[in-house]
């Protein structure tokens, strides 16, 4: 018999995916819960996860402005540690490093978000044909097609319609 | 006479009967049969889900179309089958000296071995699902004891996946205390509180009829004194008692007296709504036990007739069943 854990440690249900709360943590997540604050019972869970073990531990957690990682978190920063480790003992790890991959990273995000402004802001109509010209592209490079930025996309249709099996 | 191979077609249908009549008692024995939803599936993976709001119409204007059903999936759980078997073997020497007085009690042993087992697990799940996350079953194995909501299945703290409101399926009396052992306060509250029940989507009352009252063999005398008393059991009142139309029936299990594992569980009682329970024990047979006539004859000349059978159990959502320790 499985119950679904995965499903219930999303929803605060179950400590993770492989394990339920025992009968002390549930009765502490349903009192954070029912505390007062409004605290959602996603949230306490995470506090519990964290080694909250009663009301006045969370209480106490909260004034200490205390943020709990999640499931996500841990797991982020255990492969960036592992990864941070291997570099390390391969002689990689500089701080000039990380601090370039940051800027790089972040610079990324600013420039995927710009180009989704931009997308936005153009008319509905020349969003669609962008959007239908991705797809068509996308499919001709899941059937190995070489795309070329100036082919037509009549071209592309035909090259892909030869490619599909009757 | 000896049984000659010649004679393998007429015993085989002899051990059949033999096993089908000894089955025929078994399953009328079988108690567990009666709460868990026993059907036969083909799944070898039995998925439940559970449904919340269903059934609430909303009002609706002239010509306007109907809307869709307001339903809220609850939550969810996979029951795997597990393959269980054995064999017996009527040896060369049974034959020879024609020991039908041995041979006849082998199917039966198989059949009782199948069923007492079955029942048996019935009874366990149910017993040991008062704390922790799972206890060793009938067949040396770990068995889960956690309901769909991932909490014990008797508990004060089921939960849902749509509010924060909590559920109770452990009994208690009218001061509140749970796990009590049997008696009438406990009964009375306890049906009172099923009948209250209120389902988490929809916020209506749905209420859970808790007719059915099964305990050990030990408490079987006193809750049919507290049960079917003409007045109220225990005191000078000459009140008509009104558990006997409130509880349409007291059962008695004695594989609740013992768990598998030897474990005294004798005080322990529950109540459960008879209409609804199988929504929430299940027990899906992929294939009944089932006795198979040997297909080849090995070196010791030995027939040897195999059994086998593929079945699950598991707590679904809990709420028509609740449930007592009797400790306090």
């Amino acid at each position: 018999m499985a119950q679904d854990l995965t499903k219930l440690a999303s929803q605060g249900r179950a400590y993770s995916a492989s394990r339920a709360w025992n009968a002390e943590e549930l009765k502490t997540l349903l009192a954070i819960e029912a505390s007062g604050d409004g605290v959602s019972r996603i949230v306490a869970a995470e506090y519990i996860r964290n080694g909250i073990t009663s009301v006045e531990e969370y209480e106490a957690a909260i004034e200490a402005e205390f943020v709990p990682k999640s499931f996500a978190d841990v797991q982020s920063d255990a492969v960036n540690d592992h990864v941070k480790n291997v570099r390390k003992e391969l002689g990689l790890e500089t701080e000039e490093e990380d601090k370039k991959t940051a800027e790089e990273l972040a610079k990324e995000e600013a420039d995927i978000e710009a180009a989704k402004v931009a997308f936005d802001a153009l008319p509905e109509e020349e969003q669609k044909a962008i959007t239908a010209r991705r797809e068509l592209e996308a499919k001709a490079v899941a059937l190995g097609i070489k795309v070329q930025a100036n082919m037509k996309d009549a071209t592309l249709e035909k090259k892909i319609a030869e490619h599909v099996p009757a | 006479m000896a049984i000659l191979m010649t004679d393998f077609p007429a015993l085989t249908l002899k051990l059949n009967d033999w096993y089908a009549e000894a089955s025929r008692d078994a399953i009328a024995d079988w108690v567990g049969k009666d709460y868990y939803d026993v059907g036969e599936t083909d799944w070898e993976v039995f998925n439940t889900v559970g449904l919340y709001g269903l059934g609430r119409p909303s009002r609706v204007g002239d010509g306007e179309q109907l809307p869709s059903i307001d339903s809220k999936q609850g939550d969810t759980m996979s029951l795997t089958q597990i393959y269980y078997g054995n064999r017996f073997g009527v040896t060369k020497r049974m034959r020879k000296f024609d020991r039908y007085d041995e041979i006849k009690k082998l199917p039966k042993a198989m059949s009782d071995g199948y069923f007492d087992s079955i029942d048996q697990t019935h009874a366990d799940l149910l017993t040991n699902a008062f704390a922790g996350t799972s206890y060793i079953d009938v067949f040396g194995y770990a068995q889960s004891n956690l309901a769909s909501d991932g909490v014990v299945g008797f508990s004060a703290s089921h939960t849902n996946n749509l509010n924060s409101s909590v559920f109770s399926n452990l009994i208690a009396n009218a001061a509140g205390t749970e796990n009590t052992g049997i008696d009438r306060d406990s009964i009375v509250s306890t049906i009172a509180a099923g009948k209250k029940y209120r389902d988490p989507a929809a916020d209506l009352n749905r209420p859970i009829k808790l007719d059915r009252v099964i305990v050990s063999s030990t408490n079987y005398d006193l809750a049919q004194r507290i049960i079917f008393s003409a007045g109220v059991q225990g005191t000078p009142n000459v009140d008509s008692n009104p558990l006997r139309s409130d509880v349409s029936s007291l059962v008695e299990w004695s594989r609740l007296d013992q768990d598998a594992a030897g474990n005294d569980r004798s005080a322990r009682w529950f109540m459960c709504d008879s209409k609804n329970v199988k929504d929430s024990l299940r027990s899906p047979f992929a294939q009944r036990p089932m006795m198979f006539p040997p297909e080849e004859v090995n070196d010791s000349k030995t027939w040897e007739w195999t059994g086998d059978m593929f079945y699950t159990l598991g707590i679904d959502n809990p709420k028509a069943i609740f449930g007592s320790t009797g400790a306090n």
